[in-house]
């Protein structure tokens, strides 16, 4: 027969006991164990995102730095250029002083002609090649009533420059009144001229058509003459398409950036990138109305006198750079542009190219009128000008306003998508936002309730529980077979065993609490993002809707534009004058 | 080379693919931009309820749409798509002009010869109807105005 003594179930006691402290300084360990491995974690994480931050800088760095050198490369480059330009066509500026200069004396009379003579025929002899020189000398002789050398000095100009020289004079004469003179000049110049193939010059011929710099006459030369051309240059529909896609770039350029109180929708739809653009591209047709309505607001400024305006319009046909320097002005444009672009290339390329047909030495006349409207600085178009030239091509403006429209309304997303908490939904023609809503609950729910599930009875409490069970039929076994000792010994185990198991399982109904009362705050905070994020949605569809509806006001505006209402009248020739 | 053997072109499907099969005047291309007319318009707004036009009356509609384009002497559209009014499934419905065919398209269901390029803008509610040219469309807004796409649409 087994017996058990009291000393020995004491040893087995407290053998129980200690197996218990060593299982919970095991535990302990490991905890520790655990924050250390989760130490090692957070610094392995912080070192790469360190290490990440290191390298954006180091790539801004290396930007700037690149950005700079291009900026300081374009400075000096800028100076050599117009080192050379200088050098090279800076005498012209004494010549085209002098055209308004002599201009300007012969109205006071107080220039000896002696002395115009002398400093015309100098120029003459310091400036080869250039076509003012010789008009100038003409000019002076012309004054003298010189007819042989005018003739000369006139045949000289006209070889160098037909065209300039046509209508120099023809502005010239019609300073001084001589307008029948001024209309065949001005009838010579503009017959010469192929529409398809303007020079720059010609802008200069509608800034005097839109000053009401010609009299009425050479008014309508140039007006039914153009007529003709924008008829004829209109059957190319290539044509056509380049001014219309070039007004479409121009009024693209336009948009307007979304509100930034759209917070939540970008942060829950994946569909925002389309939004945005959709929204974007519909705002540019309240940003051209109100740019036609700045444009055309107010009177131009000009001057009442007739001589002060053609001065204008002379210091723009001698000013505007001739063909010979084109190359070099292009050269300072590209210098110029870099550092517009504080030092980036490409930004710059691509902001030359958009200006790039103001540049060219000869345009077609429809190009020549979008460029007057859309470059006015780059072609040298007059405030006048540009109201004329709107109006001239307002037709292409409808037409390129239109097509974004078009563009517009055909990008809109069919499905809106949403993302959050691990929730898909998608906005479509037939979305209720309850029912969104609830769905939403339901899948949050239901994470809830997984994540509740898998805070159970199981793992090492379970073990503890299933051998103290164990332990509990051996006592009751032994006590059945009458040995006393091992019955005692196994309730003591199964005993241990059971309130170690309740120790661990004790906090089970708790933890489970807060993971359900978490789940009820994430829910609640999901709930309201999405409802936060379907009322922007809204918003932003009103609000395309209200950009888009700007669109029909834009083209009545447009349609009320009548290019001949800005070519004004010369001040000599208003009615009641 | 053997020559072709009779029937064995695919007729049907060039049916609608360009201006070859109009019989617009070759001199005659430029696309006309101007206002539609109001008898045009209806003539349009006709057709969507042509499921009980009779032969005769599609005759006269179709005369009506070509006299848009001869009276301009602009060129005249091959086909015609416009958003379909019946109802579900329909979604579209295109009027081949070479044919004076009319047909209704249902949804998903892919227009012939060049003409599904107008789908995207004819479902829209803003246009009235698309009209597909060789090298363009045009679509036509409820006032009658029109906007040219370029060439690339």
């Amino acid at each position: 027969m087994n017996t058990v003594n009291i000393p020995q179930l004491g040893e087995v006691a407290r053998a129980v006991e200690q197996l218990r402290d060593v299982q919970v300084i095991v535990a302990q360990r490991q905890e520790a164990m655990q924050v250390v491995i989760d130490n090692v974690a957070a610094t392995g994480d912080q070192t790469r995102a360190e290490l990440q931050a290191l390298m954006a800088r180091f790539d801004h760095f290396a930007r700037q730095e690149e950005l700079r050198h291009n900026l300081q490369v374009a400075h000096t480059e800028l100076i050599e250029v117009r080192q050379r330009l200088e050098r090279e066509f800076g005498h012209f500026d004494e010549v085209r002083r002098l055209a308004t200069g002599t201009l300007q004396a012969l109205d006071a009379g107080i220039v000896s002609r002696a002395a115009m003579r002398r400093l015309s025929e100098e120029l003459m002899l310091l400036t080869p090649r250039y076509w003012l020189a010789p008009a100038l000398v003409g000019l002076a002789a012309w004054v003298r009533d010189d007819a042989d050398l005018a003739f000369r000095a006139l045949a000289e100009a006209v070889r160098r420059d037909h065209d300039k020289t046509s209508l120099f004079f023809a502005i010239v004469l019609r300073r001084n009144g001589r307008d029948a003179a001024a209309v065949r000049w001005i009838r010579q110049y503009v017959v010469r001229q192929d529409p398809a193939r303007l020079h720059r010059e010609f802008v200069v011929v509608l800034d005097a058509v839109s000053c009401g710099v010609f009299g009425q006459e050479a008014k309508q030369v140039v007006l039914a003459e153009t007529a003709r051309w924008v008829e004829r240059l209109s059957d190319d529909a290539a044509v056509v398409d380049r001014q219309v896609d070039r007004w479409a770039v121009a009024l693209d350029s336009l948009r307007r950036p979304i509100d930034p109180r759209y917070q939540v929708l970008p942060s829950i739809s994946p569909t925002w990138p389309q939004l945005k653009e959709l929204y974007e591209g519909a705002t540019v047709h309240g940003s051209a109305l109100e740019l036609l309505r700045s444009v055309f607001a107010g009177a131009v400024p000009l001057s009442a006198d007739l001589r002060e305006r053609v001065d204008t319009i002379l210091d723009g046909l001698v000013t505007n750079h001739d063909a010979e320097e084109a190359p070099l002005r292009r050269a300072e444009a590209e210098k110029q542009a870099v550092i517009d672009a504080r030092g980036d290339e490409q930004a710059a390329l691509a902001a030359l190219r958009h200006s790039d047909p103001a540049r060219d030495v000869t345009t077609d006349f429809l190009t020549m009128i979008s460029n007057a409207g859309i470059h006015p600085e780059e072609s040298g178009a007059s405030p006048g000008t540009r109201r004329f030239a709107i109006a001239a091509g307002k037709d292409w403006i409808t037409q390129a306003a239109g097509r974004l429209e078009v563009r517009n309304t055909t990008a809109v997303p069919q499905v809106v998508d949403l993302v959050l908490e691990g929730w898909q939904g998608r906005v479509d023609g037939t979305a209720d936002e309850d029912a969104l809503a609830a769905d939403l609950g339901r899948h949050i729910d239901a994470e809830t309730e997984r994540a509740v599930a898998q805070v159970r009875f199981v793992g090492k409490p379970l073990a503890l529980a299933v051998s103290g069970a164990l332990a509990l039929v051996l006592a009751l076994g032994t006590a059945l077979g009458g040995d006393a000792g091992s019955a005692i010994f196994f309730l003591l185990v199964a005993a241990a065993l059971g309130g170690w198991s309740c120790l661990l399982g004790r906090g089970i109904p708790a933890r489970r609490e807060e993971l359900r009362r978490q789940g009820r705050e994430r829910k609640a905070i999901a709930v309201a993002r999405l409802r936060g994020g379907l009322a922007e949605l809204v918003d932003l569809h009103r609000d395309w809707q209200a950009a888009l509806a700007v669109a029909p006001e834009l083209r009545d505006h447009l349609a009320g534009l009548d290019s001949s209402a800005f070519a004004l009248n010369a001040p000599d020739q208003r009615r009641g004058l | 080379m053997p020559r072709p053997m009779l029937g064995n072109t695919s007729a049907t499907s060039s049916r609608l693919s360009g201006p070859r099969a109009t019989t617009a005047s070759n001199a005659r291309h430029r696309v006309s931009t101007t206002k539609r007319s109001r008898e045009y318009q209806d003539a349009l707004r006709a057709l969507d309820t042509s499921g009980h036009v009779g032969a005769v009356d599609l005759s006269r509609l179709v005369d009506d749409v070509r006299r848009e384009f001869d009276d301009a002497h602009c060129t005249t559209p091959f086909g015609i798509v416009s958003r379909c009014y019946l109802g579900e499934p329909y979604e579209v419905h295109t009027l081949a002009l070479d044919h004076s065919i009319l047909e209704h398209y249902e949804l998903g269901r892919p227009l012939p010869g060049g003409l599904e390029r107008a789908r995207p803008v004819a479902v829209s509610a803003v246009y009235a109807a698309v009209e597909v040219y060789a090298d363009r469309l045009v679509c036509v807004r409820l006032d009658g105005s029109v906007v040219a796409l370029g060439s690339e649409a």
